[in-house]
């Protein structure tokens, strides 16, 4: 008994000590990325903007957009591509093996030919059945291929890519009219960037004109409505924190933009993981470092991307399943960074944090908490230090989201009205009132399910953007699930 | 894009929740460890537990009670800096067609504010005057005294404002600050020297300034980039300013490369001469830079004929894609000739650029890559053509291929 009473004191101190050292690693992280926002939202002013649109010195983009069975959402993603404000791009739509209605939707939507097309088959990926190009938008081309993932849907779309920046997107995300604009300056900025990426926010609820979200409204799920805590606090505070720190290792799958060459380079999205985007940027700094190539990976909180969240708990799960194992593939298939000076702060610092705060963290969390629990049982620990505890961890979280609530109301886009404001702020005090610790076992879970659901996506449940009836229509609401 | 305001109280705020989350973090780690060793016992631990969730929650409240007001406040403040602003633009332009008396003293805020954006928005003499008005009313001396020294933010905002004031007399505010340390800011001065630059109407002025400009751009060491941005930003003053980053005494390769990037992108023929010189430079993007200036100004004297052709076969495949674009400007049968050989290249994005030049050289290179399609031994070769065409005139097409 004392064995046992001597191991769970010893965990629940490891376990405390890993909340503190965590809890103010979120702090200085969240107050770097305060710095960053105030700094990067004065360094460009939109007259500025407007003569270098005139001028002409942006580098041309190719917006890759993969999609499977994507029929609810695909043709109001699209357009909103389409009319974005840049001086020169294309917009590459790959259905990748789609059996529901997105080519038709596509085909009906834009008015799209069958046309034979070569390209330079940079990188292998499983064949392309089809090329057709839009006869309304002529930098329009939806290629349609045989199913094999969404990173093979990826790599089929760079090689049919003209322009030297690519800008991989989800199909069930629309952009901002000027965020290309905005994450293409930072290539302008500094020669040596080769990937930038931007912020995503939740769409649900919101209603949209012209491809663009206009009236910003909160969803009318809590489960869509802490998910809008969830994405400011990993955005605006966390990866904005890591580009000071000069070691950001993940670039959203939902928005980023890429030189193309640097992409070429390394191979391409790896299609042997789901998480396909966090494995791009550890390639990428790890290839650039092994070749001497000065290079940096940025995060930019200007250019917004927003995204479709699931709005229900199954679906939820299966995505944050997903992510973890994602994570947890590629922290081991670049398991050579880990502790690896070679690799600078991202290998001393930003690898090991994520093996043992983002990798790990779930673990420790769910077996922290269970000893707490177990140590309660048999007196071990009493019991007010044990309620103690779990109001100071639900309280530190809380924090952290009131931060991430206080930079969203920096934004000129913002949830305005005051109902819309009060749900932010029950939803930043909710979130850790058993929605963050469900996620945390689903988390837990998937540290375990790497090998048995390799390459499992899971079914994700989507309410869709909205149903268009034509290119043209012009509001539209976003539906919640209710 | 972001509230310009409140962000560093937002910031100091937030110091003092950290402050107040990380104290009692650390005793309670402490005591922990203390505990391990058997140096603390239960109740202490309870009680500095007990002192951190106090702290923490009071740093909540803090917190929340900012983020809350905040909200309400700069809705409010919006709506009333916006009819401000509405009512001083509404008297500006009274002032400017003689109807009212502008006002004494210094300006508020929003008055500036205003006044930025008329100087923005109008033109010839009624911008001059604004800009008068600026000066007058000592605007311009606060602005730039704020751009010299002090916080970061504080700085940006006013170089912004200078950038859109766009005023002469503070172009040397503005030179002086890209020779900042701090890079936010020798950016941010470049560009808005640029901008004022472009309003420099005196052509002596303007060469001095722009040899200032040049100067301070090289010596800071900015990005390719942020140098070509200046270059297009400085308007007509381009001219000037690429002409003092050439001639200085060996300027910075990057600097040469984004000064021959304007040249092309601005169609300075008067460059054309001094462009066909750095087609032969040892710098290898320097000489794409030259090829690509001589592909957008259409200019190729006959002597660098040999350059651009020997460009052609050049080991790197960058050099060889501009040099694919600037070989229109060869006499006509030579380029077809080297054309229709770079469509065998075994770089796809050469033979691409082969394909898109042929297309540009009329029906002779249009019947080139008909005749490619049908008869060329490379099949890559005929696949390139037949993309160009379908690109560029699909109508043709179905002639050509058949």
């Amino acid at each position: 008994m004392s064995v046992l009473a001597t191991l769970l004191t010893a965990f629940e101190v490891f376990a405390i000590v890993y909340f503190a050292v965590l809890s103010l690693l979120y702090s200085a992280f969240a107050f770097i990325g305060l710095r960053t926002v105030i700094l990067e939202s004065r360094q460009t002013s939109d007259t500025e903007l407007r003569d270098l649109l005139e001028g002409d010195v942006f580098k041309p983009v190719s917006i890759l957009v993969p999609a499977f069975n994507e029929e609810s959402s695909i043709v109001a993603s699209v357009l909103s591509f389409v009319r974005l404000h840049y001086p020169k791009f294309e917009v590459i739509v790959v259905s990748d093996g789609s059996t529901d209605g997105t080519m038709e939707q596509l085909i009906e939507a834009f008015a799209l030919v069958e046309e034979p097309r070569v390209w330079a088959r940079a990188i292998p990926t499983a064949p392309v059945i089809r090329v057709m190009r839009s006869l309304r938008h002529p930098g329009l081309v939806v290629v349609e291929k045989e199913n094999g993932g969404k990173s093979d849907a990826l790599n089929a779309a760079i090689n049919i890519a003209r322009y030297p920046l690519i800008a991989p997107v989800d199909s069930d995300s629309l952009l901002d009219a000027q965020a290309i604009l905005r994450a293409s300056r930072n290539f302008v900025k500094d020669d040596s960037v080769i990937a930038v990426g931007g912020t995503v926010r939740p769409l649900n609820g919101a209603t949209i004109t012209d491809g663009r979200p206009t009236n910003l409204r909160m969803p009318r799920t809590w489960i869509e409505r802490l998910q809008v805590i969830e994405y400011a606090r990993a955005f605006f505070l966390g990866r904005a924190g890591w580009t000071r720190f000069g070691a950001l290792l993940i670039v959203s799958g939902a928005f980023g933009l890429f030189r193309r060459d640097a992409v070429v380079r390394v191979g391409g999205f790896w299609t042997g993981t789901v998480g396909e985007d966090m494995e791009l940027v550890m390639r990428l700094h790890k290839e650039h470092v092994k070749q001497g190539l000065p290079h940096r990976i940025v995060f930019s909180p200007d250019p917004i991307c927003w995204t479709e969240v699931p709005s229900d708990l199954g679906t939820l799960r299966r995505q944050r399943n997903r992510w973890h194992r994602g994570l947890w593939t590629n922290l081991w298939r670049h398991r050579d960074m880990l502790l690896n000076p070679r690799y600078g702060r991202l290998g001393l610092f930003a690898v090991p944090y994520f093996w043992l705060f983002e990798g790990l963290g779930p673990v420790i969390e769910v077996l922290g908490f269970g000893s707490l629990v177990v140590s309660a049982a048999f007196g071990v620990l009493d019991l007010n230090v044990f309620w103690l505890f779990l109001c100071l961890a639900v309280l530190h979280g809380m924090v952290l989201s009131q931060v991430a609530a206080g930079v969203e109301a920096m934004l000129l886009q913002r949830y305005s009205s005051s109902i819309d404001r009060l749900i932010l702020f029950a939803a930043s005090l909710a979130e850790f009132l058993g929605f963050h610790q469900i996620l945390a076992v689903e988390r837990f879970l998937a540290s375990f399910q790497g090998r048995r659901k390799r390459g499992h996506w899971g079914t994700m449940r989507r309410t869709g953007i909205s149903s268009v009836e034509s290119p043209t229509a012009s509001h539209v609401a976003v539906p919640n699930n209710r | 894009m972001w509230r310009r305001y409140g962000d560093v109280t937002f910031a100091a705020v937030f110091a003092v929740v950290v402050s107040l989350e990380a104290v009692p973090l650390g005793f309670l780690t402490w005591t922990l460890a203390s505990r391990l060793v058997g140096g603390s016992d239960g109740a202490r631990l309870a009680t500095i537990l007990l002192g951190a969730v106090g702290s923490t929650a009071a740093a909540l409240v803090l917190l929340t009670t900012y983020v809350l007001t905040y909200q309400h406040v700069s809705t409010r403040h919006e709506r009333v800096q916006g009819e401000r602003r509405r009512a001083w633009v509404a008297r500006w332009l009274r002032v400017l067609d003689g109807s009212d008396v502008a006002p004494v003293g210094t300006l508020k805020p929003e008055a500036v504010d205003a006044l930025l954006a008329l100087r923005e928005t109008l033109r010839g003499s009624d911008s001059s005057r604004v800009a008068e008005l600026l000066e007058r009313h000592g605007a311009v001396v606060t602005l730039e005294r704020t751009a010299g020294h002090g916080r970061t933010r504080r700085r940006l905002d006013a170089i912004v404002a200078l950038s859109n004031a766009r005023i002469s007399s503070s172009f040397p505010t503005l030179v002086t600050g890209v020779a900042d340390t701090n890079q936010i800011i020798s950016v941010a001065s470049a560009r808005a020297a640029a901008r004022t630059l472009a309003r420099i109407e005196d052509l002596f002025d303007r060469d001095r300034a722009s040899a200032a400009l040049a100067r301070a751009v090289d010596a800071a060491q900015l990005p390719y980039g942020i140098v070509e941005e200046v270059v297009v930003l400085a308007e007509d003053a381009a001219q000037s300013l690429i002409h003092a980053l050439l001639i200085r005494d060996r300027p910075r390769t990057s600097t040469v490369r984004a000064a021959i990037d304007g040249i092309g992108r601005l169609q300075l023929l008067v460059f054309a001469e001094e462009v066909v010189r750095f087609l032969s430079d040892p710098d290898v993007e320097v000489r794409a830079a030259a090829l690509r200036a001589v592909g957008r100004l259409g200019f190729l004297p006959q002597a660098a004929h040999g350059v651009v052709i020997a460009a052609l076969t050049d080991d790197v495949d960058f050099i060889r894609i501009h040099a694919a674009a600037a070989a229109r400007l060869l006499p006509r049968p030579q380029a077809l000739a080297f054309l229709n050989e770079r469509l065998g290249d075994r770089s796809w994005w050469v033979r691409r650029a082969a394909a898109d030049t042929l297309v540009t050289l009329g029906p002779a290179g249009l019947a080139e890559l008909g005749r490619v399609v049908r008869a060329h031994p490379d099949r890559f070769a005929r696949d390139i053509a037949e993309q160009a065409l379908r690109d560029h005139v699909p109508t043709l097409v179905q002639a050509v291929v058949g």
